[in-house]
């Protein structure tokens, strides 16, 4: 009973360090910046992983969800002024609405030939917002009006601690969401779908509507947390929120670094990642363009080589040669 | 209608299928009685697995339709079709190698029941292949034997009326045979359940099946009763090869 249950204290226990690292970090407001990027990193990175880790479907094309949800909450408020609280709920439906719509032609492809289908959805969509000027603003683009009746109302603050608690909100959710799939019938089902989609189909599993339902939820979702950068970084463009290296594999490497499928992975992931872009950029980037880059993508690929299940297993295996 | 066809619960009418210019099934016309247990032997190639895929909905049909318990379902998904109560066993073993046994088992029998519900009804299945013991092993780390048991657990559990078993014994030492052989004729005995059963392994569909049907080329060459079967001489020359056939070949 006991090992049953000690992840629940684990899972306790790093809640509670994460509401109280504001307070350890007082007058720390690049740290508390980073850190709360590094949520709301981890959060997507496990919207992504729905889709990604259980279902095993490599899309590289989820910045077109992420985007969605910026440029709608955005939209909403500076066209009707609408609180990004009512605009999440729309850039929701309209991400999911996108998602479900892209599985339909995609969902039939596996591996390579998937990811490079939702990159180019991804691109098609970064392409969209850069020309469609009169809803986007364009390339220039699209800044949040700071409102004055800033606060919790129109998700505006002042200082960085109420958005690194609303990050904080959003990986604890977008976990949940993913551990109760997982436990669930989908989750079973979309486990059966990435072994063996004929098996899957032969044992009475709709496997179409497995995959929809998946790709909704995780576009869904992604779909919000675009609004919450939107409403923490104040501007973006369509290469910001649409970018492919930024946010499309970015948010795939975060969970394939930090454990594919698992729900610890895109926090670990996150917490290894973006701190080490950070470090390289600030000792390298001046040594000459580019060091920073190769020296990240060095460190990749050993960890990879290592151990391609991701860093979830290589702690679990380090754990196991410690213990007696 | 008369009582022989009121009581069939699987039937074809023409079912063929083409790949390419090759006809790998063609126009058969299967009639299977509830509770039967139906062999179907050929030699390699013979379109027996495509025969399974046609009648489960993973290959659709070039012409010709399938019908089960009166109803039509050439057309329809493999999931809709196993919902109609009509399941395959896969030639290889098609578990889900990350999952536990026990897992595996309960995906079946997701379709009609809750997780916790069809964890008993998983649990239910492995006992009565005998599996229960290994539930909690990893599928990916079982013996061919018992992946081939397991699978047909997890058949069991999306409780199917008709199952099609695709060479579950090859790879069987004779007790392990002898085991599955008793399974299928207790289910059937118990439960009602109706086999079709593709088997290379003479000694258990003479054993097993009250009736034979031989594919060759695609067609069916003969039917009757294992003795009948036993002593056909299109059926020798099909296995063995005669001028002609092996003509065909080239």
């Amino acid at each position: 009973m006991n090992t049953k249950f000690a992840p629940r204290y684990y899972t306790l226990a790093l809640f509670i360090l994460l509401c109280s690292i504001p307070w350890l970090l007082t007058d720390q407001g690049y740290a508390i910046r980073v850190l709360t990027l590094l949520l709301l990193f981890a959060a997507m990175a496990q919207s992504w992983n729905i889709v990604g880790g259980l279902a095993n479907q490599i899309s590289l094309g989820h910045a077109a969800f992420f985007g969605i949800g910026a440029y709608t909450s955005t939209i909403l408020l500076i066209r009707f002024g609408l609180s990004p609280w009512f605009g999440i709920l729309v850039a929701m439906l309209l991400a999911g609405l996108t998602g479900g719509l892209l599985s339909l032609p995609t969902m039939r492809l596996r591996g390579h030939y998937f990811a490079l289908a939702t990159l180019a959805f991804g691109e098609v969509m970064r392409a969209i917002a850069n020309t469609w000027s009169s809803v986007t603003g364009g390339p220039v683009g699209i800044s949040v009006p700071f409102s004055p009746n800033a606060g919790l109302e129109m998700m505006q603050f002042k200082s960085t601690i109420p958005y690194y608690f609303i990050m904080l909100g959003a990986l604890t959710i977008t976990s949940s969401i993913f551990w109760k799939i997982s436990h669930s019938k989908l989750g079973y089902e979309l486990r059966a779908v990435k072994a063996n989609v004929d098996s899957a189909e032969v044992i009475g599993i709709d496997t179409t509507r497995t995959k929809i339902i998946a790709a909704v939820i995780s576009a869904a979702l992604m779909g919000a947390c675009g609004v919450l950068y939107a409403q923490f970084n104040f501007f973006f463009d369509p290469d910001s929120a649409f970018s492919l290296v930024g946010i499309s594999i970015r948010v795939a490497l975060i969970c394939i670094i930090g454990g594919i499928g698992t729900v610890f992975g895109p926090l670990i992931g996150a917490c290894f990642l973006l701190p080490l872009e950070e470090i390289f950029n600030a000792f390298l980037s001046g040594k000459g363009a580019g060091y920073s880059q190769l020296a990240y993508g060095v460190i990749l690929i050993i960890i990879i080589l290592l151990e391609p299940r991701g860093l979830t297993t290589l702690f679990k295996q380090a754990v196991q040669r410690i213990k007696p | 209608m008369t009582n022989k066809e009121s009581n069939r619960i699987l039937w074809t009418q023409g079912l063929s299928r083409n790949f390419g210019g090759l006809s790998a099934v063609g126009n058969v016309n299967l009639s299977v009685k509830s509770g039967e247990l139906l062999g179907l032997i050929g030699p390699n190639g013979a379109g027996k697995t495509t025969l399974f895929n046609l009648l489960i909905g993973l290959t659709k049909p070039s012409s010709g339709e399938v019908y089960l318990e009166g109803e039509k379902i050439s057309g329809l998904k493999p999931h809709q079709i196993c919902r109609l109560g009509m399941i395959k066993t896969f030639q290889n073993v098609a578990l889900f190698p990350e999952m536990s046994v026990l897992e595996n088992v309960l995906t079946g029998g997701l379709l009609r029941a809750s997780v916790d519900e069809a964890t008993v009804l998983a649990k239910d299945s492995l006992r009565k292949v005998g599996m229960l013991e290994i539930a909690n092993k990893k599928a990916a780390d079982l013996t061919f034997p018992e992946k081939a048991l397991v699978e047909m657990a997890r058949a069991l559990c999306t409780k199917p009326r008709v199952v099609l078993l695709d060479e579950v014994m090859a790879a069987l030492n004779e007790t392990e045979m002898d085991h599955v052989l008793d399974l299928i004729k207790g289910l059937r005995d118990q439960e009602g359940i109706t086999f079709i059963v593709i088997e290379h392994h003479m000694r258990a569909i003479m054993n097993l099946c009250e009736r034979i049907v031989v594919l060759s080329f695609g067609q069916v060459i003969a039917e009757g009763t294992p003795l009948e079967i036993g002593m056909n001489p299109e059926v020798i020359s099909a296995y063995l090869g005669t001028d002609t056939t092996a003509g065909e070949l080239h």
